[in-house]
């Protein structure tokens, strides 16, 4: 009756099947669908807690993807963290990281010339503080090496 | 915004109209669900659930004024024919070992037309798996046959024979026998 050769079907052919399968689902009657609901599932009851179980157990995913999604934001986070280890170096790397900088940079060799002026060595957390802004800025990375 | 430009419920107006949803449209869903999951390896309540997760977490938006469930048919349909490229791909990856398992030469340039053969071949088998199902249903199968075919309804009923409820029954049967056959989708 029809040409379909049962050994040569296609993606297309198969696909047109059953979205008209579909289609006849959608178009049949609220009266029929519920009577084949009851002979298909033993009542449209348990066919309604079956599609309202799937909104529950996506709402179960999508607040397990967000707690997934929140968790990796605070490892990255805390991983920065503990990769800015340019604070963990000598103190001697430190300064010499800044004394890198201090020649093209202003606020930089104002400070260093300013300790040394006054006789005052500069602290190491001074150091750890004017290093944490090079890496905010952009000019060093987490291992104090210049951008 | 949706892609058409119309408003997109929020998750929230999703959530509640999807809650909202009559009986008869439930049933329809999980009806239409279990038939497009033949399209992928999964069963159709986890397919029902995939078209939701998606829409809830903004990846799918569904426009404000489309009746709910002819948006799920489409985001359904969709993941299913996503699904069932990817299944395709694997199953050409999984081809294309064996060729070479064999000694087959899988050419680069060849490659290609290999993958659309072994998916070509797959298709035709969920093909041919669908109408064996129905090798001892005369009238079942000249639908299904039809509907490969792309013959139109009305056509097709009068080419079977039967009257309109007739028809109809024989549609219910097709749609049952699919779902108890396939209940985890293709070959799952």
């Amino acid at each position: 009756m029809t040409d379909t050769k049962r050994d040569n079907l296609s993606a297309e052919q198969l696909e047109r099947a059953l979205d008209r399968m579909v289609e006849d689902v959608h178009a049949t009657s609220d009266e029929e669908i519920l009577k084949e609901a009851t002979e298909v599932y033993g009542s449209a009851d348990a066919a309604v807690a079956r599609v309202q179980g799937a909104l529950a157990a996506a709402l179960k995913r999508s607040g397990q993807k967000k707690l997934e999604q929140a968790r990796a934001g605070l490892r990255t986070a805390r991983n920065a963290k503990t990769t800015s280890n340019v604070v963990e170096l000598p103190v001697a790397d430190k300064r010499k990281i800044l004394d890198t900088f201090a020649g093209n940079n202003n606020p930089i060799r104002d400070k260093l010339t300013m300790a040394a002026r006054n006789g005052v060595p500069i602290g190491e957390a001074e150091i750890d503080g004017m290093l944490e802004d090079l890496i905010e800025l952009g000019a060093i990375d987490q291992q104090g090496n210049p951008v | 915004m949706s892609k058409s430009g119309s408003r997109a419920l929020t998750r929230e107006e999703f959530i509640e109209a999807y809650t909202a949803l009559s009986k008869a449209a439930q049933v329809k869903l999980l009806r239409a669900a279990e038939i497009l999951a033949f399209k992928t390896n999964m069963s159709g309540d986890d397919l029902l659930q995939e078209a939701v997760v998606r829409t809830i977490d903004g990846e799918r938006n569904c426009p404000a004024g489309m009746p709910l469930t002819t948006f799920l048919y489409g985001a359904m349909r969709s993941i299913a024919d996503g699904e069932r490229k990817s299944l395709a791909r694997e199953g050409a990856k999984v081809g294309l070992e064996v060729l070479a398992e064999v000694g087959a030469e899988p050419a680069s340039p060849g490659r290609n037309a290999e993958e659309a053969m072994i998916a070509a071949d797959d298709f035709s088998a969920r093909g041919t798996a669908l109408l064996d199902l129905f090798a001892d249903d005369e009238q079942a199968l000249m639908v299904v046959m039809g509907d490969l075919d792309e013959i139109p309804a009305e056509e097709l009923r009068q080419m079977v024979g039967l009257d309109k409820t007739g028809f109809a029954t024989v549609r219910k049967r097709i749609r049952r026998k699919l779902a108890d056959a396939y209940p985890n989708g293709w070959k799952a």
